[in-house]
Order: C-alpha cells, then sequence, then structure tokens
C-alpha cells in the first residue's frame, strides 16, 4: 500500500467514525420518544356505560335469506349460544371486508370434516342467515346504551346494536359526510332498500333487529345508541 | 325468487359466496393436511382455496362471487361451472360445481385428472371393464356357482387361468376378439363362493388381492417414476392395489436433451463436456465460423494485437502502454510519476496505533452522556410532583442537552484528531493548515445552527401535543355530550316514577326517607329545567348526588324501601344514576386537566413565538 493510499484510509476512517456517531444520534431521536401520557396524565379516551336492564330480541326469520343483527347477544358470543334455539337453520354468513378471508361462514348439516369458521358472533355485526322455513326468533340478553361500529373503506356488513327505530338522518350522524350508500334487505318482500346521503332512497329508518350494508369512504366509527 | 332479487338489486353488494366441500384423493391415496386446493372460475379467475386439515376431505372452500358493477373479475357468477385445482394439475369433480349464492355443495375431488390412457387406474373412475388399458388383468363379467366354478364370458382374449395374461392363453382356448365362454376353476384367492355374482363391481366373493408389482422405473424427467402392479388372484378390485406411480428424484444426465443440474448449455459445461463457444479455452469452429486464436476472432472478440488501441497481453507478452513496449516494436513514451502530497513518517494505520483508543474513549463519554439522559428522563416520567407541561418541557430540554453535548465531542474529536494526522505524524505542506482553520470556523456555524433546529423541532413537537390535547378535550366534551343525553333519558324516567311514589305517599310526608326522596325529585326537575335551558348542571347534579349517597348509607331506610317494590325499583335505579354520575365526574376531571394543560402549553408556544421574533 502507498502512503497515499494509506492517507486516504485514513480520512476513510475519519468519515466513518463520524457518520456512526451521527447515526447513533438519530437513533436514539426514534427511540427516545415522549409518549401522551406525559402530557396528559392518565389516557381516558372511552366511557363503559354499562346497562344492567335485560331485553330480549324478538324477530321473525323469513324462509330463505334474512339479514340480521342481534342487539341482545354480547360481543364475541358463541354461535351455539345466540342459534340454539333455531330449528330451521340452514347457513350462516358473516362478511369482513378487510379479513384475508372475507366470508365467515356456518352450516350446522355439514359432516364433522368440514371447517367451519364462523365461531363468535357480535352485536355490532350483521349476518345473512339462510332459512329452511319461517320461524319466530327469540333469545334474552342485555342492552348497551353506546355502542361503536367500526367500519372501513368500503362494504361493511354492520349490525344495528340497539332497540330504538331511528331515522336514517338521526342513526347515521355520526358518520355523516363519509358514507356513501345503506342498504337493508326486507326478508319478507325479498327487495333490497337504500339510503344514498343527499339522494334518499326507500330506507327512511332504521330498525332493531336487522343488519345493514354500509358503503363508506374513509375509516370510520358508528356510534348507535 | 330470493335470489334473483338479490342478483338484479344487490349490484354492488359483495356477492354471497358458494361453499365447496367434500373427498379428496390423490393418486388413489387420501389427499394429506396442509395442501391446498384452488377454485378457479370458467374464464379462469381464482375464486377461492383452502389448505386441507383433515386427510382426504376439504372444506369449506369458499368461492367468491363477481361484482358485476366492477369490469374486472373477481370470482364467479351464477350457474358458472367451477374448477378445481391441487398440486398445480386440475381435479376430476364429482357433484354439482356450478356456482350459487350462499349455498353449501358437495363435490368430490380426484387428482390427477383421470382419463383412459393415463397409465394409472384410478380405483373410483376406472377399472378393467371400462379402460382395460390402465386396469389390465380384469375384464370378465362371471358367474360362479356355490361348487366352485366359474362360467366366465369375455370380450377380450387376454385372460388366462393360471393368472397370466396374453392373446388366446385362456383355458376356454381359441384366440381372437370373439366373446366366448371359459370354464374354470375359483380363483384361489376367492374366499367363500355366493351364487351369481356378476359385473364390474368384482366377483361378489370376498377375494383377496394379492398384488405383485416389478421395479420402480428409472426417474423420468418430469419427476415421477412407474411401475406395473397385478393381482394373481384377478379379484379384480383395486383396495389393496399398491401405488403405480410415485414421485422422485430425477437426476441429470449428460444426455437427456435438457438443460439442467450445472449445465451452462444443453447437455455441455458443468459436469458435462465443455460447451463449445468462445470461452472453452480450445480453438474452435462454431456459429458457421472459425476462430483466429483460442476463442478470439471469427465469431468471437477479435483477437488483441499491436492495433487494437487496448493494453493487453498477446504472443507470450504485455504491452507495457496501449499498443506500446512488450511484444510491440514501438517503444512507450516516458511519463513523470506525480510525488505524493506529503509523507507520513510512520504507521498512521488507526487500527494499529493509539488512534482507535482516541476514538474509543470519545465513544464512551458519548455513551455515558446518552445513558445519562435516559436516566434523566425516566426520573422526569416518574416524577408526579411536576406539572404535565414542565416535566414535557424538561425531557425535550435534557434530549436537546444530550444532542448537542454527542455533536460538539464529536466535532471537538475531529479537530483534534485532523491536527494530530496533519502536523504531529505526517511531514506535511501547511497549507492544510487553511482547512483546518475553515474548519475551526465552521465548528460555531454548525453547533449554532443545529441549536436552531432542534429549538424549532421542539415547538413543532409542542405544536403537535398542542393538536393533541385539543382532539382529545374534544373527545372527552362529546363524551360528556352523550353521557348527559343518557342521563338526561334516566332522570325523566326516575322522575316520573317518584312522581307517583309521592302522591301514593302523601300521607306519611314526616318520613324522612320520604323527605329525602321529594328532595331528590324536586333536584331531578331542576336539572330537567337546566338541561332545557342548556345551563351547567353541575352544581344540581352535587346535590342529587349527595342525597343519593346519604339515601344509599343510612341503614335506617331500607326497611321502608324493601317494604316498597315500586321504591325498590327507584332505589335501584338511583344506584346506577349515582354510578353514572361518578363516571362523569371523572370526565370533568379529565376535562379539566386536558383544560389547563392546554392553556399552559398555548402560553408557552405564544412565548416561544415572541422570543423568536
Amino acid at each position: 500500500m502507498n502512503e497515499q493510499n494509506k492517507k486516504i484510509e485514513e480520512i476513510v476512517t475519519v468519515v466513518c467514525v463520524s457518520l456512526l456517531l451521527l447515526t447513533t444520534m438519530i437513533v436514539f431521536e426514534k427511540m427516545i420518544n415522549v409518549p401522551f401520557e406525559n402530557v396528559t396524565g392518565e389516557v381516558l379516551t372511552t366511557v363503559r356505560i354499562i346497562e344492567t336492564r335485560s331485553a330480549y330480541c324478538n324477530f321473525t326469520l323469513e324462509a330463505g335469506l334474512n339479514l340480521v343483527s342481534f342487539f341482545c347477544i354480547r360481543n364475541g358470543a358463541h354461535r351455539d349460544e345466540v342459534i340454539e334455539n333455531i330449528t330451521n337453520l340452514e347457513s350462516i354468513f358473516e362478511y369482513q371486508e378487510n379479513a384475508q378471508d372475507r366470508w365467515k361462514s356456518y352450516n350446522p348439516s355439514l359432516p364433522w370434516f368440514v371447517i367451519q369458521d364462523l365461531e363468535l358472533m357480535h352485536r355490532t355485526e350483521g349476518y345473512w342467515i339462510r332459512m329452511r322455513a319461517r320461524e319466530d326468533f327469540l333469545t334474552e340478553g342485555g342492552l348497551r346504551l353506546i355502542n361503536y361500529v367500526n367500519l372501513v373503506p368500503g362494504w361493511n356488513l354492520a349490525g344495528y346494536p340497539t332497540n330504538k327505530t331511528k331515522s336514517v338522518n338521526e342513526s347515521f350522524a355520526s358518520i355523516e359526510g363519509n358514507f356513501t350508500e345503506v342498504r337493508a334487505y326486507n326478508a319478507s318482500t325479498q327487495v333490497f332498500t337504500n339510503y344514498i346521503p343527499g339522494v334518499g332512497g326507500g330506507l327512511t329508518a332504521t330498525t332493531p333487529n336487522l343488519g345493514y350494508w354500509i358503503n363508506v369512504s374513509v375509516i370510520e366509527v358508528w356510534v348507535v345508541d | 325468487m330470493a335470489l334473483i332479487s338479490l342478483e338484479v338489486i344487490a349490484l354492488a353488494i359483495p356477492p354471497l359466496p358458494t361453499e365447496f366441500y367434500g373427498r379428496i384423493r390423490d393418486y388413489n391415496n387420501n389427499a394429506t393436511p396442509g395442501e391446498t386446493v384452488y377454485a378457479y372460475d370458467s374464464s379462469g379467475t381464482l375464486c377461492g382455496s383452502f389448505t386441507i386439515v383433515n386427510t382426504g376431505f376439504y372444506g369449506s372452500l369458499t368461492c367468491m362471487g363477481d361484482d358485476p358493477e366492477s369490469s374486472s373479475d373477481e370470482g364467479a357468477v351464477p350457474n358458472e361451472n367451477i374448477s378445481f385445482r391441487y398440486k398445480g394439475g386440475f381435479t376430476t369433480a364429482t357433484g354439482d360445481v356450478t356456482w350459487e349464492l350462499g349455498v353449501f355443495k358437495y363435490v368430490n375431488l380426484t387428482y390427477p385428472v383421470v382419463f383412459c390412457g393415463d397409465v394409472f387406474c384410478d380405483a373410483e373412475f376406472e377399472n378393467n371393464f371400462i379402460c382395460p388399458i390402465d386396469c389390465p388383468l380384469y375384464n370378465a363379467s362371471q358367474n360362479i356357482s356355490i361348487n366352485g366354478t366359474m362360467n366366465i364370458t369375455s370380450n377380450e382374449t387376454n385372460v388366462s387361468a393360471g393368472g397370466g395374461t396374453g392373446q388366446g392363453a385362456g383355458v376356454g382356448g381359441g384366440g381372437g376378439a370373439q366373446p366366448k365362454q371359459i370354464n374354470r376353476e375359483t380363483p384361489a384367492g376367492l374366499q367363500g363362493p355366493t351364487i351369481n355374482a356378476s359385473g364390474m363391481e368384482g366377483y361378489g366373493l370376498e377375494c383377496k388381492e394379492s398384488w405383485s408389482c416389478s421395479n420402480w422405473s428409472v426417474c423420468r424427467i418430469n419427476g415421477y417414476q412407474d411401475r406395473i402392479c397385478s393381482d394373481s388372484n384377478r379379484c379384480g378390485s383395486f383396495e389393496d392395489k399398491p401405488a403405480e406411480v410415485q414421485k422422485c428424484i430425477y437426476t441429470p444426465t449428460c444426455s437427456d436433451g435438457v438443460r439442467n443440474g450445472l449445465e451452462e448449455g444443453i447437455d455441455c459445461g458443468g459436469l458435462c463436456p465443455p460447451c463449445i463457444g468462445c470461452f472453452d479455452g480450445i480453438q474452435n469452429c462454431h456459429d458457421d465460423k472459425c476462430e483466429e486464436d483460442i476463442d478470439c476472432g471469427g465469431p468471437c472478440a477479435p483477437c488483441p494485437s499491436c492495433f487494437d488501441g487496448m493494453r493487453n497481453c498477446h504472443e507470450g507478452l504485455c504491452e507495457d502502454g496501449v499498443d506500446c513496449g512488450g511484444p510491440c516494436d514501438a517503444k512507450c513514451p516516458e511519463v513523470e510519476l506525480p510525488r505524493p502530497i506529503f509523507v507520513c513518517k510512520k504507521d498512521v494505520n488507526p487500527f494499529s496505533n493509539g488512534s482507535i483508543l482516541f476514538f474509543m474513549v470519545i465513544l464512551l463519554v458519548i455513551l455515558g452522556d446518552i445513558i445519562y439522559s435516559q436516566h434523566r428522563i425516566k426520573e422526569l416520567r416518574r416524577n408526579k410532583d411536576l406539572k404535565d407541561i414542565e416535566r414535557i418541557k424538561g425531557i425535550f430540554s435534557t434530549r436537546r442537552k444530550m444532542y448537542l453535548f454527542i455533536l460538539i465531542t464529536v466535532l471537538i474529536a475531529i479537530l483534534l484528531y485532523l491536527y494530530y494526522y496533519f502536523f504531529v505524524m505526517c511531514e506535511t505542506d501547511y497549507k492544510f493548515i487553511w482547512w483546518l482553520l475553515l474548519l475551526l470556523l465552521a465548528v460555531p456555524a454548525i453547533i449554532h445552527e443545529v441549536i436552531r433546529y432542534l429549538e424549532y423541532s421542539e415547538s413543532k413537537k409542542l405544536k403537535k401535543f398542542e393538536d393533541l390535547l385539543n382532539t382529545h378535550y374534544k373527545q372527552i366534551d362529546s363524551l360528556i355530550k352523550i353521557e348527559n343525553e343518557s342521563l338526561e333519558e334516566m332522570e325523566q324516567e326516575l322522575s316520573a316514577q317518584l312522581d307517583i311514589v309521592l302522591d301514593s305517599l302523601r300521607g306519611v310526608s314526616s318520613d324522612e326517607c320520604v323527605l329525602l326522596l321529594r328532595e331528590i325529585y324536586e333536584l331531578l326537575n331542576s336539572l330537567y329545567i337546566k338541561y332545557r335551558n342548556r345551563e351547567s348542571p353541575f352544581e344540581q347534579e352535587k346535590l342529587l348526588c349527595e342525597d343519593i349517597y346519604h339515601l344509599i348509607e343510612n341503614k335506617n331506610y331500607s326497611a321502608s324501601i324493601e317494604a316498597n317494590p315500586t321504591l325498590k325499583s327507584i332505589f335501584n335505579k338511583l344506584k346506577i344514576l349515582y354510578l353514572q354520575y361518578e363516571e362523569k365526574q371523572k370526565l370533568y376531571d379529565e376535562l379539566d386537566k386536558v383544560d389547563s394543560s392546554r392553556k399552559e402549553l398555548g402560553l408557552e408556544l405564544s412565548g416561544g413565538g415572541e422570543k423568536k421574533e
């Protein structure tokens, strides 16, 4: 190695060490972040209001397809707890827009070897239920006054977790401006009704026990009380 | 009808899928867990898949439907046929494979696709009668009598009594393709004869298969090898038939006509003979031309010479310059080599002298500072006595000090090292001193700019915190509004109930409990007026809370409450109301805290702004 190369090597070493130190600084800049708790102390973003009142989900499931929700069940209830009393049930479908496997399903008459991925049911979800014959559904549960239904961009099959009938304007006030359409399905007439903000449509009120297809443009939280 | 409505009206809603399930066989064996089954619509779009969990079964495989509003093909449409693939190949599907909205379908799959002539006898779809090519040795419908003799009517002529195959070798004699009557003894494998068992399904007797197979063939280039198995008892069933095809690892050869293994071309290069070309180290002919020397000229790059404008080697010698010296006649002009700018007397390699130690010390100092700063920041976080904003400011300030310390240490280290390098270790031209002076002047400017940057970044972060606090404030405020709505409903309900109860208790107005309830009733009414006038209900709520607490805590009231069921129901609701007020109080406390932090931060930011100006 000649003298000139040695000098170049020296300068390169100095530059490398400096870069190393600067990189350390940058790494620590990322590591030592200040969380929100340092400013506000305790973080409080949600209020838990527990409803002690018991409630009944009572509605009719028509033969064929029904688009329903169960306001009186808890989130994460096992499917058997919810559907144990339905004798004419053919199948249930749940839709998750963002999931890898968008459709989850359950059919009680399938053989043992079939893997059925619909295990848990939630009051904030809507369900397609196919019935072999008309049947009345009745189950006892609880009612929670404020519910937050998470919506993702695209179509969401949402539940309506309240026992109150409301006008669509009142019902969807919390997601106003961020939803493009809502659809409901009338199982007895086998017809969809819809509501488009600014345009209107056949859907004028949201009623308990029905599921709703909601199309939103951004991530939203639908407040249902 | 329901489905039609769905199709016509629900255009853009994701259509319900079809769920497929059933058995799946792989070369007469049950498919193994971990393998995946794929479903495709008729245009080849993947509509779903399922990874096998239970041996020999799949499902439910969700096959998605197509969104008719979009131009792209996302899945199947009603009545479209679905095909299934397994291990990269198609399968034979039995069952209803059409796509329908929200329906479960039982479809059995067999891999690979079964067809006569595929040199594989599928136990479910093929037998000797349907496909004698794939399933040899069994080709007859037979009537077997109780005494153990068989009447065989053969359509082919390849049945022999002893179990061998070959034209005209049967006991009944006579070759040719005409059906013929054969009388023979019951095969050795039949156990317990029955009457009139015939047809493709077998003899109808319990026949024990006895399979013997030839050796596996050489592994073919497609990664499979095969063999032929025959049942010496010729039961005609294939329950115990061993596999005739299996996967194998193909070993590439230099004569298989394919470029594989380490070969550089088809059957050449690597472990095979070298490929003929411009890099084989041999002077030869290829591509319709001949090389002029080893791997140059002709089809290859031109051979090096004294006129090619490049410095290279040829004729056993190397040129000293471009086309001069060495093998060339032309002599190279003499060039004066550049002299080094300065010469170091000593060895300046930082890894062989004390320089590395110098850097290690600097690094340790910096590390010490970082650890101290971390400790200080942790202490600030723990210290609950300080106000929130003061804590955050303290953290920012400690971090800023740490950065400045590191920067200054690095700059001083560089300066010292350069001085040491240029003026102590090496004999140097003094023009480098100007570089050093320039760097010395630049250092304060750099530090100044870094301080300015850190201050700017700090104020930006504080601004972000202000936004965060504002959002938090709004969130809590809206939660309080929601809470108020809920409370209003409950308060009205309670007020109505209390009104009825107090009416009925007019006669006992002197009872302390009744008096307290009356006070609660009045407070509830005044609360309602406050809500209506959009005034703060805070004071009334506080009084109400005190009264409810008094009611709950006083044991003397429990007897009169227990005696009256309506009163008991009201009492329970008042308890819930009390808990709700407590929740709301927490929200108010949080709101106050965030508000004071917000104001303080606002002051800090406006003060910082004035300072800058």
